[in-house]
């Protein structure tokens, strides 16, 4: 009897041990997967805390050159543009005088007081585009394609395939230095001799597609030092939400395709 | 049906991860291809054991031919899983002292004619610290998205299923092996229905495999 009690107390601690050692290994496997799942959680919220961070730096560095624009631009019309006025004044006095030397020379400065003014007016313009704000986009974008082909440089069209809106001013100014960016680019490198810009408008949000007949880019050159102005085109585009599609290879021009999630602010 | 016939038919249970392991060979990397020839191992010896059995050989000494080939498999999947996190020495060490330990245990202390309880206590308790060591590896490292779907995190879930809970058996089983027939059917059970459990979870981290694991 007590053989089979002793038994019986060995296959029961087997028993119980095998129960115990599998559910110990069930605990270890839950721990692990929870343990798992809180870690790749918290490693997440980390990431998107740090996508958001750079972001707002982004953000923050783009608003700042665009308001130290703006107050060079202010500055440059306001005070050099007065400067120049008052001193066109001051010679305006000394044209009572008779001699003819001193006339020569008032004329002479008059012109580069000429000069000097549209010089501010047309750096200060660069700087701060001034229609932007009162007539929106496409007539911003309208007067560079006029600016550009008037100068001979090459032929600039822009085309508006469905009715453009008013956008909220972020955007706008956003949109107008991505194709600043890009037409230095195509003027600066593409040796093109034809811009297209397209709009359109849609449920999709505003497209814009930026074409050139130049001599286009390795897309490579995206993730090389060289590509800077390239990525600031993109930052700026991630920063309005909106995505940009190269198409281009070396010979072949440039096809940019981008797309903003917009809502009109008219 | 008698509990015997159960057990027989439980042992089956390879044949799921063996049809996948033959589909899936070549696709498989190094560490998988390792459970692979595991799954090889475990079908030849459930013949060779039907064989045995048919003919009333006495089959207690495959088991610790098996037990070094099961060893030495397992030891090639941990050093391949765990490169670069455990410094290999270390695992060569072990499986070197395991090998050595375990042929003179067959040799001098537990004969051919014996359950070798002290080898498989070891290889399990080996295999248990391995299992630990990839999970800290994986939790460390965090390269895992979806563990549901990394083919290493069911397998190695299998094997510390199994050897946990089998660990008590293997160190006893020299001490029950004539003690009661008919409760050694039902331990014999138990460890039949953890065996399903490991080839059901080798065959579901085999068939997770993709190219792009």
């Amino acid at each position: 009897m007590d053989a089979q009690q002793q038994q019986l107390e060995v296959y029961g601690f087997l028993f119980a041990g095998t129960l115990v050692m599998f559910l110990l290994a069930g605990c270890v496997l839950a721990f692990f997967i929870l343990y798992q799942k809180r870690l790749f959680n918290q490693q997440l919220k980390m990431r998107e805390m740090e996508v958001i961070f750079q972001e707002s730096l982004l953000h923050g560095n783009i608003e700042s050159v665009e308001e130290e624009r703006k107050r060079i631009a202010t500055d440059l019309h306001d005070e050099i543009g007065s400067i120049f006025s008052t001193l066109r004044l001051k010679l305006g006095q000394l044209n009572q005088t008779q001699q003819p030397e001193i006339l020569n020379i008032i004329r002479g400065s008059d012109e580069l007081i000429d000069a000097g003014i549209k010089s501010v007016r047309r750096i200060s313009h660069n700087i701060i585009p001034p229609g932007l704000e009162m007539f929106g986009l496409v007539d911003t974008l309208e007067a560079i394609c006029e600016n550009l082909s008037i100068a001979e440089i090459l032929d600039a069209n822009l085309q508006c395939e469905t009715p453009i809106d008013r956008f909220d001013a972020k955007i706008e100014l956003g949109l107008f230095r991505v194709v600043q960016e890009l037409t230095n680019n195509t003027l600066k490198h593409a040796q093109a001799t034809q811009i297209n810009i397209n709009l359109k408008q849609d449920q999709a949000g505003l497209h814009l597609m930026y074409n050139d007949n130049g001599n286009g880019f390795d897309p490579g050159i995206l993730n090389s030092p060289q590509g800077l102005g390239l990525k600031n085109i993109e930052a700026r585009i991630n920063l309005l939400k909106g995505s940009i599609v190269w198409d281009t290879k070396p010979g072949h021009g440039l096809k940019t395709n981008i797309i903003i999630p917009v809502s009109s602010s008219t | 049906m008698k509990l015997a016939d159960i057990i027989q038919l439980l042992t089956f249970a390879v044949v799921p991860a063996f049809i996948i392991s033959c589909f899936k060979y070549s696709k498989l990397s190094l560490p998988l291809k390792q459970i692979t020839y595991y799954i090889f191992l475990s079908i030849i010896t459930e013949m060779v054991v039907l064989i045995f059995s048919r003919n009333h050989w006495e089959n207690l000494s495959l088991l610790h031919f098996y037990t070094l080939a099961e060893f030495f498999i397992l030891y090639r999947f941990f050093f391949l899983s765990l490169k670069g996190f455990i410094p290999s020495r270390i695992i060569h060490v072990i499986a070197i002292c395991f090998i050595a330990l375990s042929s003179l245990n067959s040799i001098f202390l537990q004969k051919l004619d014996q359950y070798n309880s002290n080898a498989r206590g070891v290889c399990a308790f080996l295999v248990i610290l391995g299992t630990l060591a990839l999970f800290y590896r994986i939790i460390s490292e965090m390269k895992v998205l979806i563990l549901a779907k990394y083919p290493i995190f069911w397998i190695n879930a299998g094997l510390l299923t199994y050897f946990s809970s089998s660990f008590f058996l293997f160190i006893m089983s020299n001490y029950i092996l004539h003690l009661n027939n008919t409760l050694n059917v039902y331990i014999w059970m138990v460890h039949s229905i953890l065996n399903v459990i490991l080839y059901t979870m080798i065959s579901i981290g085999l068939w997770m495999h993709n190219s792009n694991n």
